[in-house]
């Protein structure tokens, strides 16, 4: 790993001018809603995984998509990841200049700006982007072309997940037949996101679910490599299947990001990682029977993923009823025997973090409870945010 | 108003610099997902408001927090708005910065730091914020007392949405003779946004909702008056209830925010207004039965959209994907633009960084988004250096 370059200091250097101030000081003390990661809950995690990583067949590839932090990535990579994975080029851009050599873009990119982006940075490390279409495949080796560099490329199987993906051997041969002639790429394998497994919250049907995906996907590469296609990577995985997925002799790398982070929703699935990423909020309003917090759906997201309910809640008292989610408000039913009153600052259950993530800055960095760092989210939100002019500038 | 401030230009700046070669471009040309203002709705929009409150016994008060626009807030304080209603501390500083002196943080703000920035800004600003509670008026005043200002404070009633406020004249009255009371302190009126209304799409028993509403709103401000207490200002109202609440004895102003923008959900409500704000996405994958965007629920947010111009149905948002149903005859294909009509779009600019303004399909600027996400507490320090 190298060290980070300068876009990641300066982001550093920037939310520490911004929030430095609570360093130093307990949690409960910072101006709220705030983000907060424990830094020792988030190292268990992180240990965990790489303790299990040599009875597995297949590489950790620590996807980053969940906490978009350059800090907790290089974390990633000194437990056991030998690379990261991004669900957009700008994430991959962030994550190559924060040291990372390896990183697979789980994504279709199809815009000409994002193709060229991760052809430049093809420039600067391993850059491996998926594909499910033969027109995207050429346009990417064009891309490629026109920057000098070499894109790793995975057809993206759809194992069950129902989103992007070829549906079918003949389909997959067709596409890395393709990649396999086009100049500017390398035929690297397959990509297969068991991602509708992750939405099954019944332990046995989701391990049903996964094999069947995997059933069919290491069928698929087969299919390829007897056709004079070989397939030396096949990806796969979420934090819901990991230890499965990355059981099968044949599966090769394993893309999982939540176990660092996690959330509620993944400890649903997963109690053995434990929620390092939550909110600390304040009470804003105390009525008879209710009590308003000052963060709401501009804050941690949705309550839900799909149609599955992410549960956030406050700490301590989470068997308050949530009475409804607004915009800047959280309200919950509570009768007088809860003793939360106007200015409390609690410790919030995120539900689904990544769409909290996206919404913030920084992360309020948190050991026994105090503030030690503050570390910013990058990239944040859709755009690119001067990512591009950046790689194109060469610094 | 006043020229806005080098915060605003500066971050204007910015984010012309980041986006500038889509300047001149037309949609189709656009790195996506991207979020797009349509300046011809907005300004029919805005015009529509305008015309509709000039023969209401009402003021306007735009709301910011749906837009969090410098540029959106000025565009409609020019369009008869008196001033800005905001949901936030930060909002209140970034939209006085803009140049529009009055702001109002329709909500409680509470907790030492933001009490400080609030009673900073109201040496700047004629800032007013919402209360419920005993302990914040406190808080409020020792706050205005250090910062040498005067903050306009403003009882926040529940009428029906069980939010936050106070539900009844015996909890209003004692309340409002302490802020009467409190050094640093002046106290204005009430604010009860009917907000419970908003989620009844029945115009009739939506319109019979906002009325029992105002009833009980101006019903306490009578009991204030009676008291000794007369109320300067009496605000309430959304886009779903602002015909019906504008027009009501005893209301003094409305705080619509949504008709500038719009969504679904407000389209709903009152399809007068059109869409100003959209999502832009691409094709990325396309399968036999269905079409994959770029542009999930870490884009648009959590009430998710559809698609204009396109009648598909919607398969699933993930993070970074929308999926909708789409078969053969849908003439959709990879790389294609679609535009993501949001169901709320607060929640999908709450993620954006930057608008990409349109006029007549080409981009014409580049807005930011200020302030952007829940944290903004180094606008605090900004106040406090005097920069």
């Amino acid at each position: 790993m190298r060290d980070p370059g300068p876009v990641i200091a300066n982001a550093h250097e920037r939310v520490r001018g911004f929030y430095g101030s609570a360093i130093g000081r307990s949690k409960y003390e910072v101006v709220t809603p705030a983000l907060v990661i424990d830094r020792d809950v988030l190292l268990a995690n992180l240990e965990y995984m790489q303790s299990r990583l040599p009875e597995l067949h297949a590489r950790l590839r620590g996807h980053v998509k969940n906490h978009k932090s350059p800090h907790v990535a290089r974390l990633q990579l000194e437990h056991g990841a030998f690379g990261l994975c991004a669900a957009t080029v700008w994430e991959a851009i962030v994550m190559v200049r924060a040291g990372a050599d390896e990183v697979l873009i789980a994504n279709q990119l199809v815009n000409p700006v994002k193709r060229h982006a991760a052809a430049l940075l093809a420039r600067e490390a391993n850059v491996t982007v998926n594909v499910d279409d033969v027109g995207d495949a050429a346009a990417l080796s064009a891309a490629a072309v026109a920057a000098g560099t070499t894109l790793g490329i995975l057809v993206e199987v759809d194992t069950g997940m129902h989103r992007a993906g070829v549906d079918s051997p003949e389909e997959a041969l067709t596409v890395g037949r393709a990649v396999q002639e086009l100049p500017g790429l390398r035929m690297d394998g397959l990509s297969g996101y068991e991602g509708h497994t992750s939405l099954e919250m019944d332990r046995d049907r989701r391990h049903e679910k996964q094999e069947a995906a995997m059933r069919y996907f290491v069928d698929v590469a087969d299919h390829l490599e007897a056709n004079g296609v070989p397939c030396p990577i096949l990806s796969a995985a979420g934090t819901a299947t990991a230890f499965w997925t990355g059981a099968n002799p044949r599966i090769t790398e394993l893309q999982l990001g939540s176990y660092a982070a996690m959330d509620d929703y993944h400890f649903l699935m997963e109690p053995r990682f434990k929620k390092a990423t939550t909110a600390v909020v304040t009470v804003i309003s105390r009525r008879r029977d209710r009590v308003v917090l000052d963060l709401g759906k501009k804050t941690f997201g949705s309550a839900e993923v799909g149609s599955i309910a992410a549960h956030p809640r406050i700490f301590g008292h989470e068997g308050l009823k949530p009475y409804r989610f607004d915009e800047e408000h959280a309200t919950y039913e509570a009768d007088e025997t809860c003793p939360l009153k106007v200015g409390d600052v609690v410790d919030f259950h995120l539900g689904y973090t990544p769409f909290a993530v996206n919404y913030f800055d920084a992360y309020h960095v948190v050991e026994d409870g105090t503030v030690v760092d503050i570390w910013p989210i990058l990239p944040r939100g859709p755009l690119h945010g001067g990512l591009l002019q950046l790689l194109e500038a060469g610094h | 108003m006043q020229d806005p401030a080098r915060l605003i230009t500066d971050a204007h700046d910015r984010v012309r610099d980041l986006y500038r070669p889509a300047i001149g471009r037309s949609r189709d040309e656009l790195t996506t997902p991207t979020l797009l203002l349509d300046m011809g709705t907005l300004r029919a929009n805005l015009e529509l408001m305008e015309a509709g409150m000039r023969d209401v016994p009402t003021a306007l008060r735009a709301h910011v927090k749906v837009h969090k626009s410098p540029h959106i807030a000025r565009m409609q304080m020019e369009h008869g708005a008196v001033g800005v209603g905001c949901a936030t501390v930060w909002e209140a500083i970034v939209m006085a910065r803009a140049g529009i002196t009055d702001v109002f943080v329709i909500n409680e703000v509470v907790g030492r730091e933001k009490t400080r920035a609030f009673a900073l800004l109201a040496r700047e600003a004629d800032a007013k914020a919402a209360v419920d509670d005993a302990a914040q008026v406190a808080e409020l005043s020792a706050a205005a007392v250090a910062a040498e200002s005067t903050i306009g404070v403003l009882i926040d009633v529940d009428e029906g949405m069980h939010r936050s406020g106070v539900t009844s004249s015996a909890e209003a009255l004692p309340l409002a003779r302490r802020i009467a009371d409190a050094p640093g302190l002046r106290f204005m009126g009430l604010t009860g946004y009917e907000g419970h209304c908003s989620l009844e799409f029945d115009e009739t028993r939506r319109h019979a909702m906002a009325r029992e509403a105002m009833g009980v709103l101006t019903g306490i401000a009578d009991d204030l008056a009676t008291d000794g207490l007369p109320c300067q200002i009496v605000s309430a109202a959304g886009t779903g209830t602002w015909g019906v609440t504008s027009r009501y004895p005893g209301v003094t102003e409305i705080q619509p925010g949504s008709y500038a923008t719009m969504d679904g959900h407000h389209r709903g409500l009152d399809p007068r207004f059109g869409w100003a704000v959209t999502v832009l996405a691409s094709v990325i994958s396309r399968r036999p039965d269905r079409v994959v965007l770029d542009a999930g629920s870490k884009t648009v947010g959590a009430s998710h959209g559809v698609l204009k111009d396109w009648d598909l149905e919607k398969y699933r948002f993930d993070e970074e994907h929308s999926i909708f149903l789409a078969d053969d005859g849908t003439a959709l294909a990879t790389g294609d633009k679609v535009e993501i009509l949001c169901n709320y779009t607060p929640f999908a600019i709450g993620y954006f960084e930057a608008y990409h303004v349109l006029e007549e399909g080409r981009v014409v600027d580049i807005w930011p988004v200020m302030p952007r996400g829940p944290e903004s507490r180094w606008l605090l320090d900004m106040l406090e250096s005097g920069d």
